[in-house]
């Protein structure tokens, strides 16, 4: 293909796509409303692992020591803490330092604790998990071992919260595989049939170039041309809607996102914004790719 | 003895050609043939004599049922889809009903043939201005194929046939609903382009044209050849 070749087939893409009007705007929201629901869900799931993340990394498993525990046992504790894989590392909060921080952290409650005599808070360890293990099941199992050990009152993390968290990120993630598999076919699916009635009414544009002696190649780019300008442009389209949407709810997400304890909604990434673009391309390439099959066989090109 | 066939001063070899479309229905049957470089040649025979069938087999728009084409040396069945486009590039072709692009000028009508063959921009305009004043076209360069009259789109489709100088023309009733006066045009086209070096095919049921001119014709009936002088 060279410069001369290259300019008829963009002018043959572009002029195609704007002789059909009508079906161009109806194929063009279609596919655009699809990609739309389709990162929706990306973003979602974007931001729900986010927070997972984030939330992992304020996993801390508590583990509450008796009052009347021995330094050997102490010791044989931190023995058996520090031979747990799944440890990253620890910390002693002692009765007085656990007391401090109580009446720092609820000033107005001091009273609470006035009325008792003495300090009834227990000394404890802030245990602290490596990245791989911040999960309802490691958690689960690491709680048990230490429950055994002497010396422990009890063992606490945020288990019920953060196994419904888990669950609801793995049904997010497998709806956002299926939804997402049956929107792409979809997508390919009108792309594909658009094109070939694209092809349809270029039959006798076809017939002349393949006459004058046109090689397959330059036949097929057109319409490949057009498919990937099709898939590109709603790409482009669905994520400008998206990220509309995105800023008109992001002042009120921020608002509420500290409450619930999650981080900030962000946006894709702009490495994620290139990907999806070019998937928006591959996507019509492959669907038009669909649709010129049966020129080969016709034209014998 | 194949040797012998590629290097023969005929363009156009057949041997021993038939196409049937199902059982009953044989369009061209047994046609052996031979097309010297240079010549002009009518085609002639009635309706359904199979005229148009075997220009078919010769731009290779299907393949035979049996028997071998060799057209300037190459063997037609065994034409690569590759080599398909570059051996129509050497063909200028012009069908019975000829079609055309409705949205583009005829200009860009007659450029097509050389664009699509990636010949540069500059070239593509220069020839295709020649072509256009060669075939009397100037005046409606600008105009769109469904606003020309029938006589002036069949010489648009000459132009765009012959705008690459093609070593074969290939042309099925370029004149057959022409009025005296554009069919007297066109062939007189054909003539210039002939003698220019480029070999011609000429199909016709107008036997008349055929004999008036003094040129050779082979003149087809149900299939068969029964006359070629
Ligand atoms: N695609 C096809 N399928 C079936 N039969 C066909 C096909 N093409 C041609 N035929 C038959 O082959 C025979 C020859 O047809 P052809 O078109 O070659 O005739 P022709 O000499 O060009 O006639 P005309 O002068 O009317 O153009 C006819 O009987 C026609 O019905
Ligand atoms: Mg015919």
């Amino acid at each position: 293909m060279n410069w001369s070749s290259m300019t008829f087939v963009i002018r043959e893409t572009v002029g195609n796509f704007l002789r059909r009007k009508g079906e161009a705007f109806f194929v063009t929201s279609a596919v655009t409303v699809s990609m739309v629901i389709l990162g929706a869900f990306g973003l979602l799931l974007t931001n729900l692992e986010r927070a997972l993340e984030n939330l992992g990394e304020q996993v801390r498993v508590v583990v509450f020591l008796r009052d009347d525990l021995t330094p050997t046992q102490r010791s044989r504790l931190e023995d058996t803490l520090r031979r747990q894989s799944e440890v990253e590392r620890f910390r002693f909060v002692s009765k007085e330092e656990a007391y401090a921080q109580f009446t720092q952290s609820f000033p107005g409650n001091r009273n609470l604790l006035a009325g008792i005599e003495g300090n009834p808070l227990p000394a404890s360890y802030l245990v602290s998990l490596k990245g791989e293990f911040r999960q309802g099941r490691d958690l689960e199992r690491l709680s048990r071992t230490l429950s055994s050990v002497a010396g422990i009152e009890d063992v606490e993390y945020g288990k019920k919260w953060l196994e419904r968290f888990e669950a609801v990120v793995a049904t997010v993630r497998v709806a956002g595989i299926v939804i997402g598999s049956l929107l792409g076919f979809s997508v390919l699916f009108i792309i594909a049939s658009s094109i070939q009635r694209s092809m349809a009414q270029r039959q006798e544009e076809l017939e002349v170039l393949q006459w004058a002696g046109a090689t397959r190649t330059m036949m097929r780019m057109p319409i490949l041309c057009e498919g990937a300008f099709l898939g590109g442009c709603c790409a482009v389209l669905a994520l400008a809607l998206l990220g509309a949407l995105f800023w008109a709810l992001q002042s009120r997400l921020n608002l509420s996102a500290p409450f619930l304890g999650l981080p900030p909604p962000v946006f894709f990434s702009r490495q994620v914004i290139g990907g999806g673009v070019a998937a928006g391309v591959a996507l019509g390439v492959v669907g038009s790719s669909f649709a010129c099959r049966p020129l080969s066989r016709k034209h014998g090109a | 003895m194949l040797r012998q066939k590629l290097n023969s001063p005929e363009i156009i070899q057949m041997f021993g050609v038939s196409k049937s479309y199902g059982p009953n229905c044989t369009a061209l049957e047994e046609i052996s043939l031979g097309i010297t470089r240079g010549d002009f040649v009518f085609l002639t025979g009635p309706s359904g004599a199979g005229k148009t069938t075997l220009l078919r087999l010769l731009i290779a728009a299907e393949p035979p049922t049996r028997g071998q084409i060799i057209v300037n040396g190459r063997n037609l069945s065994r034409l690569r889809p590759a080599e398909l486009s570059h051996y129509r590039r050497q063909l200028g072709i012009i069908f019975q009903q000829s079609k055309f692009l409705s949205h583009r000028t005829v200009f860009d009508n007659v450029a097509i043939t050389l664009q699509a063959q990636g010949i540069p921009n500059k070239v593509v305009k220069k020839r295709t201005w020649e072509t256009l004043q060669w075939a009397g076209l100037e005046e409606k360069k600008e105009a769109y194929p469904a606003r020309l009259s029938e006589g002036e789109r069949q010489k648009v489709a000459v132009a765009r046939a012959l705008v690459d100088s093609p070593l074969i023309l290939i042309a099925d009733e370029p004149t057959g609903n022409l009025d005296e006066k554009f069919a007297a045009e066109i062939y007189k086209l054909f003539e210039e382009i002939n003698r220019r070096g480029t070999t011609i095919l000429f199909a016709t049921h107008a036997r008349q044209l055929a004999e008036r001119s003094g040129r050779r014709a082979i003149v087809l009936r149900q299939g068969q050849i029964v006359e070629s002088r």
